[in-house]
């Protein structure tokens, strides 16, 4: 495996009765990261995360989390992590501070942990409060901090921002941010919130029909689908040979468009300003810049 | 190893604090010794005869109720409180990644059991003698304190209490396999009807668990056809097999 990896899976298939939920996914989760990982609902994304926790049993050498088997090493490998999966199960008739000191008991850590943690999240006030008259954004928060409190070196958060109004969305996302820029934790949050995911994660998973389709850093999930440009022109033939003789292949789209794929803005000039040289009309140049949501809808309906 | 089981044990009774399954065990033994405590006070003169042992028949017809009816009811009750606690936060797959051993999760949820049951017959105890008190303070005459008439009470219930090892295993099973709380308590009124209709004459009732506390009660009152030591031997016997079904069936629990 690579040594970089936090989290590693190989050729993960896992099935739940005769329906096949994971087709053989390999994932590769650098350390330090702080990995997205997106899919449409039911693509597979909290089935993964069980496995990686061990609720779902598979077999031997297709997980690995800190370099360690999990169906092997299961106690050594959760005592390294904290986890947060679909949405905070915390005992109503406790307080926020009773449910952080069930995770502090089994963690074995000390009782100040539970200070720091309802300090990290911000929860400090509430803590003698009952949870269940908690929002659920308190919830939430109350759940992360129970994920931090042994001080883990990753995260596995599952849709952690969901049913969140957007100030709880933002809060949420500043403190993943801070827990990984300046505490050094590894996280790796599903969501299938892509805004959420382009702005603070800098690696992406992104999983459909229980396929792993892409992986790698945000930029390079961007660029491997490239900028295009759209050019409408007097003659679309000599334009599109033209075009040719500098190695840029262009698609015709209708009587006088033409679309290409560039590397960057800047080249929509150079190309506008050689076909004005070589004597052809330009009437329009559109540019247009792919987000992680056309990439994401480009992905899942090319694999549908 | 046994620090984590002592951490576990630790949790789970900070688990149960504000519950009703605590409550259940402080109320329900509270509850039936006030009202035999209330029905002797206004009535005892005519329940108890001259002459004989009255606090040994107040807190026998007490324990016969309590065994017959009451505890089982109780037992189906506190089983289902038990496991909701959980199913309530749906907090398995919270508990399933810590980082601690199934077999401890399992085994603590029986120590809780055992703990709030054990409190509940020492409330019991307590209770049902002190009422036996007050009754004595009305009718000094019906009703006065012994000690062997006591300790020999303290022997009924516990094997009033290990004669509902099984009924105890059997709701402890159904209540961890269903989430919901109507199953478990369903199937717990289903056999204790059924153990009500069949104890008038089916010949194999001392097989049925759902009676077993009352059936026992009744070897123990030299009244009944089989011996006390059948009922101790096939509930410990029962007892251990559903233990072992149940942490199969817990280790084999899928998280939804």
């Amino acid at each position: 495996m690579e040594n970089n990896s936090i989290i590693e899976t190989r050729h993960l298939s896992f099935a739940i009765g005769s329906t096949q939920i994971l087709k053989d996914v390999s994932l590769s989760v650098p350390k330090g990261s702080l990995f997205g990982f997106l899919g449409p609902n039911g693509a597979g994304k909290t089935t993964l995360i069980r496995v990686l926790l061990n609720l779902y049993q598979t077999k031997h050498d297709s997980v690995f989390l800190f370099g360690e088997d999990v169906t092997k090493n299961r106690l050594s490998v959760l005592k390294r992590l904290g986890r947060f999966v679909e949405q905070p199960t915390l005992y109503g008739h406790l307080t926020g501070e009773e449910n952080l000191r069930i995770a502090q008991s089994y963690y074995g850590t000390t009782k100040s942990s539970i200070d720091e943690v309802l300090e990290t999240v911000g929860m400090t006030y509430a803590r003698k409060r009952l949870v269940k008259k908690y929002s659920l954004g308190m919830k939430q928060r109350i759940a992360i901090a129970q994920a931090l409190i042994h001080n883990p070196e990753l995260l596995i958060l599952d849709e952690p921002t969901n049913g969140l109004d957007p100030n709880g969305i933002k809060e949420i996302r500043e403190l993943l941010i801070k827990l990984n820029t300046e505490k050094g934790i590894t996280i790796f949050v599903s969501s299938h919130m892509l805004a959420e995911i382009e702005r603070m994660c800098s690696h992406v998973g992104l999983i459909h029909n229980g396929e792993l389709v892409f992986q790698g850093t945000l930029n390079q999930l961007t660029l491997a689908n490239s900028k295009r440009l759209e050019l409408k022109v007097g003659d679309v033939t000599r334009a599109k040979q033209l075009l040719q003789t500098q190695g840029i292949t262009a698609i015709h789209n209708n009587n006088s468009t033409l679309e290409l794929d560039i590397e960057n803005e800047k080249q929509t000039a150079s190309i506008n300003r050689y076909l004005v040289e070589q004597g052809v009309d330009v009437y329009k140049l559109n540019y247009h810049e792919h987000n992680l949501e056309d990439v994401f809808m480009a992905l899942t309906n090319v694999n549908n | 190893m046994i620090k984590q089981y002592f951490t576990s044990i630790k949790i789970e009774i900070l688990k149960y604090k504000r519950t009703y399954a605590l409550a259940l065990a402080v109320l329900a033994p509270l509850f039936i010794s006030t009202l035999f405590t209330l029905i002797y006070f206004f009535k005892g003169d005519k329940l108890i005869a001259p002459g004989t042992n009255g606090f040994a028949t107040l807190l026998d017809n007490n324990l016969s109720t309590a065994s017959s009816v009451f505890f089982p009811f109780y037992i189906i009750l506190l089983a289902v409180l038990i496991h909701n606690v959980e199913h309530k936060a749906s907090s398995l797959k919270d508990l399933f990644s810590f980082p601690v051993s199934r077999f401890n999760t399992y085994l603590s949820k029986w120590v809780i059991a055992a703990l709030l049951i054990s409190t509940s017959l020492i409330l019991y105890f307590g209770f049902s003698v002190f009422g036996a008190w007050v009754v004595s303070l009305k009718f000094p005459e019906l009703v006065s304190l012994n000690l062997p008439v006591m300790l020999f009470f303290a022997k009924k219930i516990a094997i009033v209490a290990i004669s509902s090892l099984l009924i105890t295993a059997i709701q402890f099973l159904v209540s961890l396999k269903w989430s919901n709380v109507i199953i478990p308590f369903g199937i717990g009124m289903v056999g204790f009807i059924s153990g009500m209709v069949l104890v008038r004459g089916w010949k194999y009732v001392h097989f049925h668990p759902y009676v077993q506390g009352y059936l026992s009660y009744d070897a123990l009152m030299g009244h009944g056809k089989i011996s006390l030591e059948h009922f101790l031997i096939y509930n410990s016997i029962g007892f251990i097999i559903l233990f072992v079904a149940g942490y199969l069936l817990w280790c084999k629990r899928r998280i939804v």
